[in-house]
């Protein structure tokens, strides 16, 4: 865990819609992969999706660090202010990647677009970046030019990794980014994962219902129970001794 | 049944020609417009009937072009509606047209201040080819979100070929702000809607949106800082089988059974003097 500066996101008494998050409060530093685990319908995509800037709150502040002493509220933007920002800033990456990639167009458009998004109008630094993403990625360069369609799930969410970080955002936030692989493809995308953390540094906000991945990426975990955060903790510590009933079902579960 | 001069009634007109004034005031913005009935069926050309019913006065004189020709079934006919309906006069030549409404060619002669060119626009958002919702594509014109379009460009650039550009109806961007649809003209038209010299007013009557561009607005087709736009326009030796020119944007006319093809001049104006200089010579 890196020494704590000033966060760079702060989750300040978020509820939405009366009882699915309640009063969740949180900061995530820079550098920093904290874990939102808890189980169905605890809220964990809910909160990861306020905090992204993609659902306002009923209640609540998402404070963005700016600088080293200011920080923006989010949700008091204007639209026209929040997209930019939050393409900017941020990197998402779904549950299933039908949702944030283009089925239309090409495995290397797919990650060339979040550079358009942001401003970029050169054909070769685009192009470039698509290459560079999909080695780091383990993907095939060959498989550039085809569509995500006929890519394998693990190489989609891959994908959807790989234009997620190639605008080098401040945050990447993950939504159960294994569902639906199976055992080798889910290690395969976790090593991926935690190899891109180390090498970027970039904060990941990860929400997963299953501690094991939370103990294999994590720096802090938090416990999420019927929209309450009631346990937060360094992973190996929660696995260990969990505090919160709901934790302990969670540990069990692990077995 | 008694027709109205130019056959819409003058509130009508007076509402188009507010819009057309605001569209004006802020080049390439869509702005939505009422676009009333016209006697004719959409994608006929209703949005450019509409803007040049309201504009037309007695003192003008009218040229109507479909594909660059003068003697088309469209040409013709709108030419003879605005005769029947206002009893203006009419003209092929650009030069004496005071009043010049155009489908899918920008004329080829040189236009000149005083003049207005009324384009026909089948699909005036070029960012509803991305988004089904025209209110994202709204949002999309006021923030100048236009990164879609670029990796369009960039599916083209690397071969992908699943969603190229077409050779015709290139996006361009109007004072570096709006993205606009040229209308169905030719890519290497889209050069003459820059700075040019006359108003130019595009009308889509089924979308209900209208936009202009002021005299001399600076109008670039988009394109990646390290690859300029390519008007994409072969020059493969083909030339016209009436005029002979090269040059000029030439129509498919027919292919022939040993193979080869023959071309013939899209505009019909430039066709005829290029034969008139030959044969005063």
């Amino acid at each position: 865990m890196p020494d704590l500066p000033q966060p760079l996101l702060t989750l300040d008494g978020i509820s939405f819609g009366g009882r699915i998050v309640r009063g969740a409060s949180l900061s995530l530093y820079p550098g920093e992969v904290l874990c939102l685990v808890g189980k169905s319908g605890a809220g964990k995509s809910t909160l990861l999706r306020t905090a992204a800037g993609c659902l306002p709150p009923t209640k609540g502040r998402v404070l963005l660090s700016v600088d080293d002493r200011a920080s923006l509220s989010l949700y008091d933007l204007p639209e026209q202010a929040l997209v930019p920002l939050r393409r900017r800033r941020f990197g998402f990456v779904a549950q299933d990647a039908r949702e944030t990639l283009d089925l239309a167009a090409s495995a290397a458009a797919n990650i060339a677009q979040t550079l358009f998004d942001n401003g970029e109008r050169h054909f070769g630094r685009a192009l470039e970046a698509a290459r560079h993403w999909f080695a780091a990625l383990d993907l095939d360069e060959a498989r550039m030019r085809d569509l995500p369609g006929v890519f394998s799930g693990g190489m989609q969410q891959r994908l959807q990794i790989a234009r997620a970080l190639v605008h080098e955002p401040d945050i990447l936030f993950l939504d159960e980014p294994t569902t639906g692989l199976d055992t080798s493809a889910q290690a395969r995308l976790l090593r991926l994962l935690s190899e891109l953390q180390r090498r970027t540094g970039v904060a990941m906000l990860l929400v997963t219902h299953d501690l094991r991945i939370a103990r294999l990426l994590a720096h802090r975990v938090i416990v999420l129970h019927e929209g309450r955060i009631v346990e937060e903790a360094p992973p190996d510590r929660l696995v260990t001794d969990p505090c919160h009933p709901a934790s302990r079902d969670l540990v069990a579960s692990m077995i | 049944m008694t027709e109205t001069f130019a056959y819409l009634d003058e509130d009508s007109k007076r509402s188009v020609r507010r819009t057309i004034l605001k569209a004006l005031a802020v080049p390439g913005y869509q702005v939505p417009f009422i676009a009333p009935e016209m006697p004719i069926a959409y994608g006929w050309g209703v949005g450019g009937m509409v803007v040049t019913a309201s504009l037309i006065g007695e003192d003008d004189r009218l040229k109507v072009t479909d594909h660059g020709s003068d003697e088309t079934v469209n040409a013709v006919n709108i030419r003879a509606f605005f005769t029947r309906t206002a009893f203006v006069a009419t003209t092929t030549l650009t030069r004496e047209a005071t009043l010049i409404q155009v489908r899918q060619r920008v004329p080829e002669a040189m236009l000149a201040e005083g003049q207005v060119v009324v384009y026909q626009v089948p699909r005036p958002d070029p960012l509803r080819a991305f988004v089904s919702s025209a209110g994202e594509a709204a949002r999309m014109h006021a923030a100048a979100d236009y990164g879609r379009v670029y990796t369009r460009l960039f599916e083209e650039r690397t071969g992908s070929g699943s969603i190229a550009q077409p050779g015709y109806d290139y996006p361009a961007m109007v004072v570096g702000r709006y993205l606009m649809s040229p209308s169905p003209i030719p890519k290497r038209d889209n050069a003459r809607l820059d700075n040019s010299p006359a108003i130019q007013i595009f009308g889509a009557a089924r979308e209900r949106r209208l936009y202009a561009l002021p005299p001399y607005t600076r109008v670039e087709s988009i394109a990646f800082e390290d690859v300029p736009f390519d008007p994409g326009y072969p020059s493969d030796g083909r030339r016209c089988v009436i005029c002979g020119c090269t040059t000029s944007h030439l129509d498919h006319l027919l292919l022939k059974d040993d193979g080869t093809s023959e071309w013939v001049c899209s505009d019909t104006e430039c066709c005829a003097e290029r034969m008139e200089e030959a044969a005063s010579a």
